[in-house]
């Protein structure tokens, strides 16, 4: 995977050009930056000589399947897991030979790992402590802290007495309370239930944007990832396939992994038959049409197209349009609240659609004649990895 | 569907076989206390009130003490050591502490009595190094360190259980979060670790109050311990109704110690873990 090298839309992946301005943090200056890290275990390679620069004040997300290398970025960057190599500079400085607990980085645990033999405050409390703080600048921080994530009923309990999103709130507070300048989250809402981890994420983006510090958060959870972050890194096999806001990754995968693991994605293939103003031109359903995306090789190309881009048509449209019609007939439709998903079997291949409930005038059956229509700038080719 | 009297049915045999060989003769000591060689509770006031018993009251409590904390105290550094060590190193450590485990007490009681005597290897490099000659043997040193000796694996597998439960990301977020080593586990692992450390403790002193056989060896008859008193006033002068008294009283002081702990940490959690 030469992800680096590749050129998506004409630009450089990843560079703020890229990115659409107005978020906070993308044109920040880099506050903490990954150079070259590499980490091995034995002959396995967990991390393979990632580059990455976290600007200050920004919500990352590092996400990628399980074995991507992610955690083991994120331990590294917390002082945990010690890299084989390559330099970790925080303010400038490198922080790779320090300690955890010189870093002032503040950690969100999978499972929160509140200390069971204290209470709700004096877990907040803690990394207070630990500095030395005066008793009234502790117990003035603490509740404000837990007050900020609505818990300042609960200061006297024992974390065993809280349910699992209170137990993420005061893990949550006892990260942030000594003011670090970046805080990381491993899988923050991972262990809630889906509809728990819904309004937490916004509480979270909230939090966020109040207290301004920089979040690195790590999940393989792409919803969480797309509706947080103010970008993602997309990770696969310890490398980085794709850096970008999720709005941008969404609509321009770079590669066919990414276009399947955010959202869903039809792959078809076609031949490319040459190249237009720095787009490829490829011949489908017996058109010739230029589609935006990877520009690397001749031969067949593949093409990503967002399932909700694909509307259902009765009738043969006429041409002459941008638009791409693809001839098939409807094999399976689901019902999915406020979509159909609709499985229809093209001369192209299997594609599936999803159309909006409310627009349907008529809702597609099984054995349907269809025309599967979309325009030609929601074709995105992908690179086939 | 009610599953609970065939349950019942199942555990029926245990129960009839331990009410038969342990709670019918415990019923028989506590009769025999109240009984011989009149009725009535002069045996306790007798026992009360001797100075000898008294004496080997003491002693026992001064041997169990010690022994207790020695044990906990080595017994702590095992178990720490052994779930910081690799997991080669941890099937070595745990054959060397199963194995005395597995030896009989009279065995390595007497073994004891060899490494501690005064021809002994301890005494030949005291010598060697030109001190005097230690009295280990015969004496309260003597029967600690074979007590300790046998009583260290109990306490370490005790706290082992304990230690083994603590969430390893519990001391990575204290790192985390600013605390280095020490103050981890000072203010950390340490305390998560007590009940554990509490639960060795009252094992070990419940089974050090019992002692007989080390005792009897290392002290030669100059350490007497409870076990070994009622154990002569039984066997060699038959005062049958002293000797149930003092078997009575000391299952009293265990089963005492087992309630307290009862009361102050939760006893069924520390055991099933």
């Amino acid at each position: 995977m030469k992800a680096a090298r590749v050129e998506v839309g004409g630009k450089p992946v990843g560079t703020p050009a890229n990115d659409r301005s107005g978020s906070r943090g993308v044109n920040a200056p880099v506050l903490l930056s990954v150079r070259n890290i590499v980490k091995r275990y034995g002959s396995a390679v967990a991390v393979d000589d990632i580059c990455l620069d976290v600007r200050e004040g920004e919500l990352l997300t590092m996400l990628g399947p399980s074995g991507s290398g992610k955690t083991t970025l994120l331990m590294m960057l917390a002082g945990f897991v010690a890299p084989t190599q390559g330099e970790m500079l925080f303010e400038g400085a490198n922080v790779a030979p320090l300690p955890p607990e010189k870093r002032n980085f503040g950690m969100v645990f999978q499972g929160y790992a509140l200390f069971p033999h204290l209470s709700v405050f004096d877990n907040v409390a803690f990394p207070l402590r630990i500095r030395r703080q005066p008793k009234e600048v502790v117990r003035e921080k603490v509740l404000s802290v837990l007050k900020l994530v609505h818990m300042e009923a609960y200061a006297e309990r024992m974390p065993k007495a809280l349910s699992g999103g209170q137990q993420q709130r005061v893990a949550l507070a006892r990260a942030i309370v000594f003011d670090p300048k970046v805080l990381l989250l491993d899988e923050p809402l991972g262990a809630l239930d889906r509809q728990l981890r819904a309004s937490l994420q916004d509480e979270l983006k909230a939090l966020h944007r109040r207290l301004g510090t920089t979040f690195v958060c790590v999940t393989h959870d792409q919803e969480e990832a797309m509706s947080m972050s103010d970008r993602v890194v997309v990770m696969r096999e310890g490398r980085i396939v794709q850096i970008g806001e999720p709005a941008a990754i969404y609509s321009r995968p770079q590669t066919r992994f990414v276009a399947n693991f955010l959202g869903e994605s039809n792959i078809l293939h076609a031949p490319v038959v040459g190249s237009e103003g720095g787009k490829t031109v490829i011949r489908i359903a017996g058109c010739r049409v230029p589609v935006g995306g990877a520009t690397n090789a001749a031969g067949e190309a593949c093409l990503s197209i967002r399932p909700e881009h694909v509307a259902i048509e009765y009738t043969a449209p006429n041409g002459g349009t941008d638009d791409i019609a693809l001839e098939g007939h409807v094999r399976d439709v689901t019902f999915v609240g406020a979509d159909y998903r609709v499985h229809i079997e093209t001369e192209a291949g299997p594609i599936i659609a999803r159309c909006r409930t409310s627009e349907q005038a008529r809702i597609p059956a099984p054995g349907d004649q269809v025309w599967a229509r979309c325009r030609a700038s929601a074709v995105w080719r992908v690179i086939s990895d | 569907m009610n599953d609970q009297p065939r349950f019942a049915a199942l555990v029926a045999p245990m129960l009839i076989l331990l009410g038969l060989v342990y709670l019918v003769p415990l019923f028989g000591v506590l009769l025999i206390s109240v009984t011989e060689p009149q009725p009535g509770l002069g045996n306790y006031a007798n026992v009360l009130q001797s100075p000898a018993i008294g004496r080997v009251a003491l002693t026992t409590a001064r041997i169990c003490g010690i022994t207790t904390i020695l044990s906990v105290v080595i017994g702590y550094v095992l178990a720490y050591a052994y779930v910081s060590a690799s997991a080669g190193m941890r099937r070595m450590m745990m054959l060397f502490i199963l194995v005395p485990l597995w030896t009989s007490v009279l065995i390595r009681t007497f073994a004891w009595l060899m490494i501690l005597g005064d021809n002994g290897p301890v005494n030949g490099v005291v010598q060697s190094m030109g001190f005097d000659r230690l009295a280990m043997m015969h004496n309260e040193l003597g029967v600690v360190i074979g007590m300790t000796h046998y009583l260290v694996p109990y306490a370490m597998l005790t706290i082992l259980a304990g230690m083994a439960g603590i969430d390893e990301r519990l001391t990575m977020a204290s790192r985390g979060l600013g605390a280095g080593p020490v103050m981890t586990f000072l203010k950390v692992y340490f305390p998560l670790t007590l009940p554990g450390v509490f639960a060795g403790t009252v094992l070990v002193l419940v089974l050090a109050l019992g002692f007989y056989v080390t005792p009897i060896i290392l002290g030669g008859g100059r350490v007497v311990m409870m076990g070994e008193y009622i154990s002569t006033q039984i066997l060699l002068i038959s005062r049958w109704g002293i000797g149930s008294v003092l078997a009575t009283l000391l299952m009293l002081v265990v089963l005492l110690t087992i309630a307290a702990a009862a009361r102050a940490v939760d006893l069924r959690r520390i055991f099933t873990v």
